[in-house]
């Protein structure tokens, strides 16, 4: 049938079925229908497995200190002078290319108007249409794009929000990658091949497949922001143990200042126990051993973690309302010195917020305080890219859009895709990048061409030289002793289904016990309940992925 | 208290419990008032006066119009306000019309098939269609990407027609027959006796399509697939949430619009509603309570 017409039964058709709910389950069971732990379906469980893409590191500028593999970052002090230049093909054939990605900034200027987008056209050779699509919707657009089955994007880009079904909609309906990226394939694309094997792993395969392009992100999870001025003024050391930390915590609280902020959305999961949980030793949401997987809930690290938590809040170190109020609001508290740290995603150690600080005072991370820490990792990407099932030639102009956009740091097709038109978006002054005015809203923010293929991170943070000295001494003193949860990358259908009635759970109980609602004694039936909602049927399926990869 | 032969709601109070009156109504007065001047100050201020002020200024350090300049450069809010009211004034006359034509009929005695036609209409009320069926029909009858998406799904709304129903029922049937007598046919008696009766209604019914119209920012996002069409709800809670849940899922960095910004895109958003209010305020009331009564 024509998508723009329609005869009046077939209007009555779709009247009736939808009003009765029914037009969905059929299309969405037929994308694969592979739900089962086991077996056939999205699981890697018993496949053959397609080498993850060789891993050759771009030589670009060198860095003022060198990164490592265990995940910390290339330093610059200073924007490099010389670019490499690392595309040197056409990219595009001057083709319209459709691409849905999600975006978390206002809406883009239209294509005609907006010089940055026309810039990355022209780079491109394409005729690039993006449709942004607000966060807070997101889950129900691709829910509907799913539904429908027809009139997909050429690029489709997830998140690492765990979607009902998309797995098997990917496998259903999205171009299998892995005989042009699995192992020394992907030398063909060259910034495809700089990305680091953490992400690809972060975004794992599916039966045994690579479908998708992951968007790298620094290994650290959810960290410590802290005050460091305030702190060098009562005196606190920058390494601290368990009872240094809650004491200075305590010496940091008085009036209307406060140690540490949390937010609302920290108790949706384990974001507000992270940073502590890490410090104490806890294991980073699952332990491995002998090919089982247990959850870090049930240890004992975990639960001084929370006891921990409820001593800062007994204590008064801990902002009132860090149960109540919006992430935005406590780091603005933040920005402003009212509250002396707040636990936030890595990400947040930004040029951004550091203009938001505006030189108040001096941003540092805090060192995690236990005698034996393991500071958590996190998932290594922030989600990734798959694309339409097409001729193989047409998923190599995709492909080679997303290598493009995924330049290195150092780059000239980085610096056109981060910050834009030299003269139009920013001019280079004493070193570094500076800004424009229409970079305000032309930019990579409201444009999200970072979603379609992103630079392997490093840290650079214009204007702020000690700052980013600040985080490569965080991260070498940090990093080599963080774990990874060994679940990244593997397949589970009950997480996927139950994920967020699992992580309702786990924050809930953690905000009773934390701020006084219930004693500590109750977390062992918060663990049950955990367990019973699905955490043991998780933990099967994760031992039968692991051992299918081994 | 005042002793006379009155009910005591008719006796003029003493000017203790009128100045106690004057104070309460103040009150609430400034309670309404407080979270919207608000809003205008922080829209006003510096984005660093805003985070001295930890996120809400209710007196800014200097006035800057920066935020304003901010949004309105790019184009897009202008844009998106045209749309809206493209999207509203549009959508309001179709749905008024479809509405009065359909109550009309369903409060006419004796009605070939008005008994079925009302269960349908009512029963789509007690069970809405889910997202996704709503977005096949949508997408099946070529409305994707057309402004005509955030109209034809939504032209009836029943609870309005049951309220519009009601009131035309009221409307005495004598004066009904008399036109009918003079010759008049149906379409004249609905112009000519039954419309001029019911501005009330017909002003209220009309305020609640306008202002859903111009609120609706959820289906723009499904319908379509180039954000240049957002109408102004859409736009509005992308500035106003856009990226606040982003630190704590991803790590990722959290890049809201400052708050002045988000303010200011609050205050051009309310504007043209405000305006538009005190004219209908007269009809309100009236309307409503007829509504209550005979639906």
């Amino acid at each position: 049938m024509d998508n723009n017409t329609i005869g009046r039964r077939g209007l009555l058709r779709m009247a009736g079925a939808g009003a009765l709910g029914l037009a969905a389950a059929p299309l969405l069971s037929a994308c694969g229908g592979g739900a089962s732990p086991s077996g056939g379906g999205v699981s890697n469980a018993g496949k053959q497995l397609v080498p993850w893409p060789a891993y050759v590191p771009f030589a670009g500028p060198k860095p003022d200190a060198p990164g490592d593999d265990t995940g910390v970052q290339n330093l610059y002090l200073k924007y490099p002078e010389t670019l490499a230049q690392s595309v040197n093909d056409t990219v595009g054939d001057g083709s319209k290319v459709t691409a849905l990605v999600v975006t978390f900034g206002p809406p883009p200027t239209p294509v005609t108007q907006n010089r940055y987008w026309q810039a990355i056209n022209k780079a491109l050779n394409v005729d690039l249409q993006v449709t942004v699509v607000p966060d807070p919707e997101y889950g129900q657009k691709m829910t509907t794009l799913m539904a429908s089955g027809s009139d997909l994007p050429d690029i489709i880009m997830f998140t690492n929000l765990a979607l009902p079904h998309s797995l098997e909609f990917i496998q259903a309906q999205c171009a299998d990658l892995s005989e042009f990226v699995g192992g020394d394939a992907v030398k063909q694309f060259p910034n495809l091949a700089n990305i680091p094997p953490h992400a690809w792993k972060g975004m794992g395969r599916i039966n045994g497949r690579i479908y998708g392009i992951p968007l790298e992100r620094p290994t650290p999870a959810n960290s410590l922001f802290v005050n460091r001025t305030a702190m060098n003024e009562a005196g606190i050391p920058k390494t601290w143990t368990t009872e240094q930390y809650l004491e200075a915590m305590k010496e940091l609280s008085s009036g209307r200042k406060w140690g540490l902020g949390w937010y609302k959305t920290l108790f949706g999961g384990l974001g507000s126990i992270t940073f502590h949980a890490g410090s104490l030793g806890a294991p980073n949401t699952w332990s491995l051993s002998n090919g089982q997987f247990a959850t870090t809930l049930a240890t004992p690290q975990f639960e001084e973690a929370l006891g921990l938590m409820r001593k800062l809040v007994e204590a008064k170190s801990a902002h009132p309302d860090s149960l109540t109020v919006s992430s935005t609001d406590m780091q603005t508290y933040f920005h402003n010195g009212t509250v002396a740290s707040i636990q936030d995603g890595f990400g947040s150690m930004s040029l951004t917020t550091l203009t938001k600080i505006d030189k108040r005072y001096e941003l540092d991370l805090g060192y995690p305080y236990g005698p034996s820490p393991t500071p958590w990792q996190g998932a290594g990407m922030f989600g990734y890219v798959t694309f339409k099932k097409a001729p193989a030639d047409r998923i190599k102009l995709l492909l080679r859009i997303s290598d493009y956009l995924s330049a290195p740091f150092g780059t000239k097709e980085y610096e056109l895709a981060n910050y834009g038109v030299e003269g139009v978006h920013f001019t280079k002054e004493d070193g570094g990048i500076k800004t424009l005015d229409l970079f305000q809203t032309e930019n990579n923010n409201t444009l999200p061409f970072r979603y379609i293929g992103t630079a392997p991170s490093v840290l650079y943070l214009p204007g702020y030289p000690e700052t980013a000295q600040a985080t490569y001494d965080w991260q070498k003193a940090t990093l080599p002793r963080s774990i990874p949860n060994p679940a990244n990358g593997l397949r589970s259908a009950t997480q996927v289904s139950k994920s967020a009635q699992m992580g309702q759970i786990m924050g809930d109980g953690i905000a009773a016990i934390t701020f006084g609602r219930k004693p500590l004694s109750a977390w062992k039936d918060v663990v049950t309940q955990w367990r019973n909602a699905g955490g043991d049927r998780v933990a099967e399926e994760l031992a039968k992925e692991h051992a299918a990869a081994q | 208290m005042s002793v006379t032969g009155a009910p005591a709601w008719m006796g003029r109070p003493s000017p203790a419990v009128r100045a106690l009156k004057a104070v309460a109504l103040t009150v609430v007065v400034l309670l309404v008032l407080f979270p919207l001047w608000t809003v205008l100050a922080t829209s006003l201020a510096g984005p660093q006066d805003v985070i001295d002020n930890g996120g809400w200024v209710i007196w800014p350090a200097g006035l800057s119009f920066d935020a304003y300049a901010d949004i309105l450069a790019g184009g897009i809010i202008t844009r998106a306000l045209v749309i809206s009211t493209g999207i509203t004034l549009v959508g309001t006359a179709l749905s008024l019309a479809c509405t009065i034509a359909l109550a009309y009929t369903l409060s006419r005695p004796k009605v070939y098939g008005g008994k079925p036609m009302l269960l349908l209409v009512l029963f789509t009320f007690l069970f809405p269609p889910g997202m996704v069926p709503l977005f096949l029909v949508v997408q099946s009858t070529g409305l994707v990407d057309q402004y005509a998406a955030l109209i034809l799904p939504f032209l009836v709304n029943v609870f309005n027609l049951v309220v519009m129903r009601g009131f035309f029922q009221s409307i005495p049937q004598e004066l009904i027959d008399a036109a009918r007598m003079d010759g008049a046919g149906e379409p004249a008696i609905l112009r000519k006796v039954v419309l001029p009766l019911s501005k009330a209604v017909i002003a209220v019914i009309g305020l609640f399509y306008a202002v859903a119209y111009w609120n609706r920012f959820f289906e723009a996002i499904i319908y379509f697939n180039d954000q240049a069409m957002w109408p102004i709800g859409t736009v509005l809670r992308q500035y106003v949430t856009g990226g606040a849940s982003l630190a704590e899922t991803s790590g990722e960095l959290a890049a809201t619009s400052p708050q002045s910004v988000q303010m200011a895109v609050v205050i051009l958003a309310t504007l043209p509603i405000v305006c538009v209010y005190p004219f209908l305020q007269r009809y309100f009331a009236k309307g409503v309570l007829t509504g209550a009564l005979k639906a």
